[in-house]
């Protein structure tokens, strides 16, 4: 865990708390570390003079000291580590007419850590009496990527269905840590859009998850999936249902019934479970 | 007994001469296994793009370039301080650890062209090298075997 950092950060982190969310390394700042500590989450600050420098070796540790090898990751600004921990970057990025042709300067990264909560779509899942399309909804950090997984669990065991898992950014599997299911397959790295796609014509999936809904194209790659019969279960950004249905994208495919359910997070409890065919 | 103590003698400077010429043939088999790496690494780019760790783990016969590659991973994951192992019969020692310190710091464009440029050096490189080993590497064993043959002649 967390083997991308020198040694002494690590430890440092590591004696914050017994269980770690998230990890704020900012040039010039102290590091920040969000974690539980007394079944409560709460924020600890620790002082340590980190420099550009620093945070430079440690993208290139987290690279695997070979820049060239996440360099379509890196110009997305987020890199998912060998464990699993998704490190999201800030720093100055460099381009040619529209299109990013590198980042360089870096000055922060937010680490987080991926924990599996074994059962933690228990609830929701026992309801369903026939597999469903499902979007999961909560504003960041309140256990989507986590449910996304713990649900497909389920689907490829007590469903017995083929699942495919459209891993944009490696979070859901963490390259083979996390147990995705008997029936489960991986496309990695790849756009939600090509990943959709190319899942339905060669995979023959029963099921397609995929975390974080947000461009026009990864709305149409579920639309594609959710027309060709295969169901569908995704996440999305948002507090509740009124500002979900803001977003165009995810309006329209609500209203063309790609999904039966929504679920709607908060604090890693699901505070609604939605019919679509109400809205 | 002087004719057998003759020809130890006259092996041992043959084999000598030939030993010290030995490392022009060594330095040819060094700079082509690195520009086979090289390739290795240039085709990595076009396709996989595994990291340079997976990569610095290429299997060579080549005893001397593969401790190169272990100390360039040593070195790279922060577990040896020491520097980089040339062996003694390259002269090219900055060639190598520019080369090797290099790696990985660019995207894939860069580290195309770092590649690219790398590769036309050596290949420069290994023609003069084997031009150096057709002229020397069997002089040495034909003066070690002169020698000896002028020590076995007075001997006898």
């Amino acid at each position: 865990m967390l083997d991308f950092l020198p040694t002494k950060l690590k430890t440092l982190v590591l004696s914050s708390f017994r269980v770690i969310y998230e990890i704020r390394i900012r040039v010039g700042q102290d590091l920040t570390v969000k974690g539980l500590e007394n079944q409560k989450v709460s924020v600890k600050r620790i002082s340590y003079n980190i420099s550009s420098d620093d945070v430079n070796k440690i993208v290139l540790s987290l690279t695997d000291f070979s820049l060239f090898s996440k360099e379509e990751s890196l110009k997305r600004g987020i890199i998912t580590s060998s464990n699993g921990e998704r490190v999201g970057i800030c720093g100055e990025f460099v381009y040619d007419g529209n299109k990013i042709i590198g980042v360089k300067n870096f000055t922060s990264l937010c680490i987080r850590l991926p924990h599996e909560v074994r059962g933690c779509s228990e609830t929701f899942f026992n309801t369903l009496t026939y597999p469903k399309s499902v979007l999961v909804v909560s504003p960041p950090f309140h256990g989507k990527t986590t449910f996304l997984r713990d649900l497909g669990v389920n689907y490829a065991d007590k469903f017995n269905l083929n699942v495919l898992y459209v891993d944009e950014k490696d979070e859901l599997s963490a390259n083979g840590k996390f147990y995705l299911g008997k029936n489960a397959d991986v496309i990695r790295y790849s756009t939600k859009q090509f990943g959709f796609i190319s899942g339905v014509r060669a995979i023959n999936p029963d099921v397609i998850i995929c975390d974080e809904l947000i461009t026009d194209e990864d709305c149409d790659g579920a639309e594609f999936s959710a027309l060709s019969g295969v169901k569908v279960i995704a996440s999305a950004h948002a507090n509740s249902t009124e500002n979900l249905l803001k977003k165009p994208n995810i309006s329209r495919i609500i209203k063309n019934r790609v999904f039966d359910k929504i679920v709607i997070l908060n604090n890693f409890e699901i505070i609604d479970c939605i019919d679509t065919e109400s809205l | 007994m002087n004719i057998v103590l003759g020809c130890t003698l006259l092996i041992a400077c043959t084999l000598i001469g030939k030993y010290s010429t030995s490392k022009y043939k060594k330095r040819v088999d060094f700079f082509e296994e690195f520009i086979r790496f090289n390739n290795v690494l240039k085709r990595n780019l076009h396709f996989k793009r595994e990291n340079i760790l997976k990569l610095l783990d290429y299997n060579t016969k080549n005893q001397e370039f593969s401790a190169t590659l272990k100390s360039v991973k040593l070195k790279i994951c922060g577990i040896s301080r020491d520097r980089i192992y040339i062996p003694e019969f390259i002269e090219e020692r900055d060639f190598f650890t520019s080369y090797f310190d290099c790696l990985g710091l660019d995207c894939s464009v860069g580290e195309l062209d770092l590649l690219n440029e790398y590769e036309l050096i050596s290949n420069e490189k290994l023609l003069k090298i084997k031009d150096n080993c057709s002229k020397f590497s069997k002089l040495g064993s034909k003066l070690g075997f002169s020698a000896g043959m002028v020590v076995m002649i007075l001997l006898l």
